[in-house]
């Protein structure tokens, strides 16, 4: 008795909601790379790892700590304070991204009445933090990856929010958890299917994976602007990474999918199920394409998806007026 | 494919070949060296084209052998020329592109320049070797 | 504002001499403004190893191996020329048995010198799957290889005369598991790979003009993606290629895609000719016999195979003596390495992976 007392403290409750984000960043973290690994291997005709726990599934671990001990090497020349903070820069917004998922119709951080507007307005954050990298690493070549991944965050942007004020404009609210309660009857997916094509293909280009991953291209001459960062520092950009992917699929689950409205099973597990439902679609696209040339990327965003996500925007704001 | 139509009228010695023997079904040797580019013209014209040059050290000088050939069916036509050590020949770069890497490979293993070559340099050698590997006076050095 | 002008203005970029992917020691400086080549420059001689001057103090036969190290992704097509041009020195016909033999291991080579260039096209292009399907499949005619010669690459398998050793009956079971699923393979990996990503990657770039074709000597897959009919295996006949029924696909408008389509087709056309050539097999010796000591008569000798990239020669003169006196390699990527900086200049840096994977070189076999 007394310790619900406790919990329902603000102290309390800050402890708890820290300590729950930590524990999902933490699985996701471990799992989604698993999951990365496991199907890009079946879908090569291979196993993927095996051997590290029953089926691999200790492997992210070992990988985690093997980066935990490895030296950070900073390079001669590079901006040091600027180096060092970079990958927390890329890091933190995911963190706190983090507070406005409805994970369920009890498990929410923080339910703002702006939800939606907070979390594309923080992800934008990290974008500063490739720039950083890339300047700060003094090298060419991470300028010019870090220079060609913000010009294709900050492009699809664009087709990301407009696919998104459709939703918007149906619930006539940007609270997140009043955006799932509206979709209990229908998911938006059905009304709003072309929105959710645009926002999945922008979501990924957002994430720079494959098909959008030139920033990241070996094979090309320039590589990433991560290049000069090893050990824990690498680490961080790594688990930026997969940390983003899950809270895009979240997202697209909340808006979408119905978040975590279902049947028989409690509503945190749908809400799971769905996301790595998305994750899974996310992960398999990447083994199946070649990439995009940067200036296709750029034209793609520009010329085809824009237009297309504003007049379905168009259509929508019809459809209700007439209705 | 008139090869020795079109080469009679020049100044040839034609050498004896069978093709089941050697590979080449005509070969000419060319007695006045600069007259390879009139000769190479006329096998463009036919529809040849130069498959390679190959060099030798013979012991008094050079022999190269331009091999023309036929992409339709082969007429293998080898053509020699003797020139002396480090003597420079005319190139026939522009009228076979083919030319311009297959002489450089010849200056650079032997030694013989080409009149007119757009950027005669060393192709597969390391830069600063000095002397030329293929012939045979090259020695090592250790 | 003195800054941004650098950045603008145009610099150097190297490609190279280590690659990402499996283009071997090949160095490309490239003179690039913004995204666009301006210029390209390509630096050989990074695996250059004077063969051609070992030769002279070799004899023929401790030459045989030096043969395959050429082009380590289908090494017995150089072997064979290699061996094409003593036979013919020395007057020898291998016995039936040997040439179909050959035939069957040539055209394995050819198919598993394509489905590593798939695989890497694809790899630099960004598309990891295909590299792995290609591979698998790859991996099978190693082991038949195993199985027969005792090595899966670099197989020395090749003498005057005929084979050092005669197929296993297991050998013929491997081709036939093979065959029957290579088909079905290659359809799986072309749903694949053919996606619209892929096509506006590769179509239209890159064309090579039947002109350029007779100019820089081009011969193999690159120039019959432009449309311009030439196969050893058809304008000279060697072996018992003459016996066995194939086609030669050709393309049309001479680009990237063209060129890779020519090769996919290759691939199935040569799993025709090694059914073909199963199914015909005679009994019989496997190798003539062969002199003990090799002197060739004094002369010139050229023999001239299809090999995965091209017309490949060897140009043999002898002086009577056991050691040639001049060894010529006359290398198909050679010649078509020659295109590149004429191909290269007006494209981007995205599409210089593009168009230099899909001329197909093997860096030790251009350096010698």
């Amino acid at each position: 008795m007394e310790f619900t007392g406790l919990l329902n403290t603000f102290l309390g409750k800050v402890i708890l909601s820290v300590a729950g984000v930590m524990i999902v960043f933490t699985f996701n973290a471990l799992i989604a790379v698993w999951l990365e690994r496991k199907i890009s291997g079946h879908i090569q005709l291979r196993l993927g790892p095996m051997e590290v726990g029953p089926h691999g599934l200790l492997q992210s671990a070992a990988d985690g700590l093997k980066l935990i001990c490895k030296e950070i090497i900073t390079p001669q020349g590079v901006d040091k304070k600027l180096f060092a903070m970079a990958p927390y820069m890329v890091f933190f917004p995911s963190l706190l991204m983090f507070i406005v998922i409805p994970f369920s119709d009890k498990l929410q951080v923080q339910d703002l009445n702006i939800g939606l507007l907070y979390f594309f307005s923080i992800s934008c954050i990290a974008t500063i933090g490739i720039f950083m990298a890339g300047w700060a690493s003094n090298n060419k070549y991470s300028l010019m990856g870090a220079v060609r991944s913000i010009a294709q965050s900050i492009a699809y942007e664009i087709p990301i929010i407009l696919s998104i004020l459709s939703i918007v404009i149906l619930t006539q609210s940007l609270r997140l958890s009043e955006i799932v309660k509206a979709q209990s009857n229908m998911w938006f997916i059905v009304p709003q299917f072309v929105p959710f094509i645009i926002y999945l293909i922008s979501a990924i280009a957002e994430l720079n994976r494959t098909p959008f991953d030139i920033p990241e291209a070996e094979s090309e001459l320039v590589a990433g602007f991560h290049t000069e960062y090893s050990g824990m520092r690498f680490a961080i950009f790594f688990m930026a990474e997969y940390t983003n992917m899950f809270l895009v699929s979240a997202m697209a689950t909340t808006l979408f999918l119905g978040g975590w409205n279902g049947p028989v099973l409690p509503p945190v597990v749908w809400f799971f199920i769905k996301t790595y439902a998305i994750v899974f679609v996310i992960i398999w696209v990447r083994w199946t394409f070649p990439r995009l040339r940067p200036d296709q990327l750029m034209n793609f965003c520009w010329k085809f998806l824009t237009p297309l996500a504003l007049i379905n925007l168009l259509v929508t704001t019809f459809i209700l007026k007439l209705l | 494919m008139g090869v020795v139509s079109i080469l009679e009228n020049l100044n040839l010695e034609k050498v004896d070949k069978e093709y089941s023997k050697s590979g080449f079904c005509h070969a000419f040797l060319l007695k006045d060296k600069s007259e390879i580019r009139e000769v190479a013209k006329r096998f463009k014209e036919d529809g040849y084209y130069l498959e390679t040059i190959v060099g030798y050290d013979k012991g008094e000088g050079v022999r190269l052998v331009y091999i023309f050939n036929r992409m339709d069916k082969v007429h293998r036509t080898g053509i020699y020329i003797d020139v002396a050590y480090f003597e420079e020949v005319d190139t026939v770069s522009d009228i076979f592109s083919s030319g311009i890497w297959c002489e450089s490979e010849v200056y650079d293993l032997l030694g013989n320049t080409f009149k007119g070559h757009p950027s005669l340099k060393r192709l597969l050698t390391p830069e600063g070797l000095q002397g030329y590997p293929l012939l045979k006076s090259w020695k090592e050095e250790d | 504002m003195e800054e941004m002008k650098d950045i603008r203005q145009d610099f150097y970029v190297n490609m190279g001499p280590q690659h990402p992917s499996t283009h071997g020691v090949l160095r490309i400086v490239l003179r690039v403004e913004g995204e666009r080549v301006i210029s390209s420059e390509t630096v050989l001689g990074y695996a250059h190893r004077g063969v051609e001057k070992m030769a002279e103090s070799k004899t023929y036969v401790q030459m045989m191996p030096v043969m395959d190290r050429f082009d380590y992704v289908s090494s017995m097509l150089y072997e064979w020329a290699y061996v094409g041009a003593m036979e013919r020195a020395l007057g020898i016909t291998p016995p039936e048995r040997a040439e179909f033999i050959r035939v069957i291991m040539g055209e394995l080579n050819r198919m598993a010198s394509h489905f590593l260039w798939v695989g890497a096209f694809l790899l630099d292009l960004g598309a990891f799957t295909p590299f792995l399907w290609v591979f698998d499949a790859r991996e099978r005619i190693l082991d038949m290889f195993e199985e027969v010669t005792g090595q899966r690459m670099t197989n020395n398998y090749f003498k005057i005369g005929g084979v050092h050793y005669d197929i296993t009956p297991e050998f013929l079971k491997m081709v036939d598991d093979f065959l029957k699923m290579i088909y079905e393979r290659m359809q799986d990996v072309e749903v694949l790979i053919e996606s619209i990503i892929f096509l506006e990657r590769v179509k239209d770039l890159g064309f090579i003009t039947k002109e350029d074709v007779f100019n820089y000597g081009l011969t193999g897959p690159v120039a019959r993606g432009s449309g311009v009919l030439v196969d050893t295996r058809k304008t000279e006949p060697y072996s018992v290629y003459e016996k066995i029924n194939f086609e030669i696909p050709l393309g049309t408008k001479g680009d990237c895609y063209d060129r890779y389509r020519v090769r996919m087709q290759e691939i199935l056309q040569s799993a025709k000719i090694v059914e073909q050539a199963v199914g015909m097999l005679p009994e019989g010796p496997y190798a003539e016999k062969a002199p003990k000591v090799v002197k060739l008569p004094e002369g010139e000798y050229y023999f001239a195979v299809e090999s995965a990239r091209g017309l490949l020669g060897v140009y043999l003169l002898s002086d009577g003596s056991t050691k040639p006196y001049r060894f010529k390699l006359r290398v198909p990527s050679f010649a078509n390495l020659s295109i590149i900086d004429k191909l290269l200049p007006g494209n981007k840096i995205s599409d210089v992976v593009a168009i230099l994977g899909s001329v197909d070189i093997v860096v030790p076999e251009i350096d010698r």
